[in-house]
């Protein structure tokens, strides 16, 4: 939660086109170290996009996006290699269910960073013991709950050591009962000095836990600013117009 | 999975050493050399050779001995006077068999020196091949009639009672002739073997089959509801165009004039006469009677569809074997080509995209018949050097086939696969290899193996096309069994059960393998 204001992911003019339809219209944005930035707007804005350009799942059709210093778009440079150091966590798990649990973590330290097996197990081991998954390691994904396998998700990109998290509507596919307790996991890694860029809808929540709070509307940023001013004083028309439709 | 895995790569390993002894890859055949085409004859000398081509579904003159195999199984007039024009010219002879409709084509393209089946003499056949002087056309193996069913013994005493009738008759045979020449009035429906020819007679399509007097006291002597009609062709012109007549190509003069030498020799001592009764013989061996006087009702009841299998079960389960292996070797050989193509298809070269999609759609896109004359026929004259056997080139085509429709179920299994799979792999910075090799593939094998059965499944129907090609699978055993045992209708019908239950069974077996496979989705 601290802002050091060393900078670690900048965005320069990011467009995004799908075909005609012009998704992101210029974007220029910077993500500091040890910030905790929420994305809020309405769908179809942008929101989803935006955060996997930052890790290039989706490809700039213009702009650049510079993670730590260097271009990512870049197609000289070894996209695998940043992206081991860029975590993200998606909206329905995407968890690997031909793996046990234990498995989903330790497969990419293992094969990309060449660690030892038994000392990936045993890290892993320690993050399932975190999020209170540890009795399921040796279990296969179907016989967790949506909100196990979110838990699982979000250790096994942990497992990577990343220097920032990205959260694509976390919650959004969750049995109400079950959010809470993926809210509490992200909470703790925010509050341990984590950055993350969170998109999501639980307004509580991206209240509490936010350094900074982007309400995001066609394409653009809208209007930015702390918790406290976006949700108490809202300025922009279409921020009011959304947040007295969801509050 | 761990399990399933290791039972699979035993049952691969098991499969690769039984077909590997099975495969008879090169020619038993003899490829003629296409040399000098104006001296086939000297090509015969000096091979030692002369090949036949006919289509041994004609007792008494070229039918099936199923207690022999190899070349031994041929016999009938047609073929002891082939053995006789071969010892005449010093050669050894070698007989192919193939549908009639291929026959006179064999010749053509140069893969046989002569074609002998039940052949007359036609003008426009004049035109475009060499036919040989007549021969069978004395006495009474001049007998040429029409069978009819039995119950219409009454309305057709003469020739004349036949004027507006529908009479069958093998397209290009003798019989054609005589029916266009002597029956006017009556409408022609030519058939492409007598088999068909039979059905129609039994199902009440046609009036009347055309046929050798022989042969169609044959046919009755198996199904009692059958008889050859009191009515005859006249055969009494003493013409040089009667009887039969052998095919060689168009322009080997040489050759026709040896053969012609010999025709004349076997005319003047009536051997073909006795090398007819001795086919007849043969043929009675295998149950099949000419002797029974058209006066003497022969009460026969054609046999049941069970009795037929009972007796020659050992026949059809020979051909299912047949059958389940030529799919077996298609698919999994297809399966590996499939496999390359589909990596293929996946590069960064745009032209190699390219040119395995041509090849997937056009594999695809036309129909496996098709595939399997172009291969069969062109592989041996392109590549004469490989020395290919027809089994192999039909194999190669089917391989070829299944290896297009392997591909596809590879790339869409492949593609199967949720998106977010690639997503989080992605995103956790793995490579794209071992995105592949741990992540995507795996659970494309999910998909693709069913898949691959079914394929499987699929091919054990297809294969049935190679029996055009009289490959031995379990189509085959109803050419055999009707040149044979001449029972026209009741092998189809065991045939197809034989298909349904194996299909039938095997389909399970794949759903089952299914339901398995997504226990862990």
């Amino acid at each position: 939660m601290i802002n050091s204001g060393k900078k670690l992911i900048e965005v320069k003019g990011l467009k995004k086109n799908f075909g005609a339809l012009e998704v992101l219209k210029g974007i220029d944005e910077t993500i500091h170290k040890g910030e905790v930035v929420s994305i809020i707007g309405p769908s179809g804005s942008g929101k989803s996009t935006f955060l996997r350009c930052l890790n290039l799942l989706e490809k700039p059709s213009s702009g650049q996006v510079i993670f730590e210093g260097v271009d990512i778009a870049d197609k000289k440079i070894n996209i695998d290699h940043h992206r081991q150091k860029i975590g993200m966590v998606f909206q329905h798990f995407n968890v690997f269910p031909h793996l046990t649990v234990l498995e989903n973590i330790t497969i990419t330290p293992t094969l990309e960073k060449k660690v030892p097996q038994k000392e990936a197990e045993d890290k892993a081991m320690k993050l399932l013991k975190q999020v209170g998954l540890e009795e399921k390691a040796h279990e296969y994904p179907r016989k967790l709950s949506g909100g196990q396998k979110q838990r699982l998700a979000i250790v096994r990109a942990m497992a990577m050591e990343p220097d920032v998290m990205l959260f694509d509507e976390p919650t959004s596919a969750l049995d109400p009962e079950m959010v809470k307790d993926v809210l509490e996991v992200i909470q703790q890694l925010a509050e341990g000095g984590m950055t993350c860029v969170i998109v999501t809808h639980e307004m509580g929540f991206a209240r509490s836990v936010s350094d900074r709070v982007l309400f995001m509307d066609e394409g653009r940023i809208a209007e930015q600013g702390s918790p406290q001013q976006i949700f108490d004083h809202p300025n922009h028309p279409r921020t009011i117009e959304f947040l007295s439709k969801v509050l | 999975m761990r399990k399933m895995k290791n039972m699979l790569i035993l049952a691969v390993m098991i499969f690769s050493l039984w077909i590997t002894t099975g495969l008879s890859l090169s020619a038993e055949e003899t490829k003629p050399t296409s040399g000098n085409p104006d001296n086939r004859l000297e090509e015969i000398l000096q091979r030692g050779k002369l090949i036949v081509a006919t289509s041994p579904d004609f007792a008494p003159q070229e039918f099936i001995d199923d207690s022999k195999k190899g070349q031994a199984q041929y016999v009938g007039s047609d073929i002891m006077m082939a053995q006789y024009i071969a010892d005449q010219l010093g050669v050894e002879l070698e007989i192919q068999a193939m549908d009639f409709a291929m026959v006179l084509s064999s010749v053509d393209l140069g893969e046989s020196d002569m074609a002998i089946s039940g052949f007359g003499w036609k003008e426009d056949r004049e035109i475009s091949f060499e036919l040989s002087d007549g021969f069978n056309k004395t006495g009474e193996a001049a007998c040429q009639g029409l069978l009819i069913r039995r119950a219409d013994a009454e309305q057709f005493p003469t020739l004349e009672s036949f004027d507006g009738k529908l009479i069958a008759a093998q397209a290009g045979s003798l019989q054609e002739n005589y029916v266009q020449t002597q029956l006017p009035q009556a409408t022609l429906e030519t058939i492409t073997s007598m088999d068909i020819g039979i059905l129609s007679l039994t199902t009440n399509k046609v009036d009347a089959l055309a046929s050798d007097c022989d042969v169609a006291k044959g046919y009755a002597s198996k199904d009692g509801s059958l008889m050859l009609a009191d009515a005859r062709f006249d055969t009494s012109k003493e013409d040089q165009h009667d009887g039969n007549v052998l095919a060689v190509k168009k322009g080997e003069k040489e050759l026709i004039a040896a053969i012609n030498e010999i025709i004349e020799k076997i005319n003047e001592e009536g051997l073909y006469e006795q090398w007819k009764n001795e086919a007849k013989v043969q043929a009675k061996k295998l149950g099949i009677e000419f002797d029974g006087s058209e006066d003497v009702i022969v009460e026969t009841k054609a046999p049941g569809v069970f009795d037929v299998f009972v007796e020659n079960y050992d026949i059809f389960l020979n051909g299912l074997l047949e059958t389940l292996k030529l799919a077996a070797i298609t698919v999994f050989f297809g399966t590996i080509f499939g496999a390359l193509i589909a990596i293929i298809k996946l590069s960064k070269n745009p032209l190699l995209r390219f040119l395995t999609a041509v090849y997937v759609e056009v594999l695809r896109g036309t129909p496996i018949l098709v595939q399997l004359y172009i291969f069969r026929f062109f592989l041996p004259m392109a590549f004469p050097w490989l020395n290919l056997s027809k089994y192999a080139c039909v194999v190669i085509a089917l391989v070829f086939n299944s290896s297009a429709y392997v591909a596809e179920i590879i790339r869409s299994g492949i593609q199967a696969v949720d998106k977010g799979q690639s997503e989080a792999a992605k995103s956790l910075g793995m490579s794209n290899r071992h995105m592949m090799m741990k992540i995507i593939l795996p659970q494309a094998v999910k998909n693709i193996l069913p898949a691959l059965g079914n394929e499987f499944v699929t091919m054990i129907k297809e294969t049935s096309l190679a029996s055009t090609f009289y490959i031995g699978e379990l189509m085959y055993t109803r050419t055999l069994l009707m040149s044979t045992k001449f029972y026209a209708w009741q092998p189809l019908i065991i045939i197809a059960a034989i298909y349904f239950v194996v299909t039938f069974v095997l389909s399970k077996g794949v759903q089952y393998m299914e339901k398995r496979l997504s226990v862990s989705d």
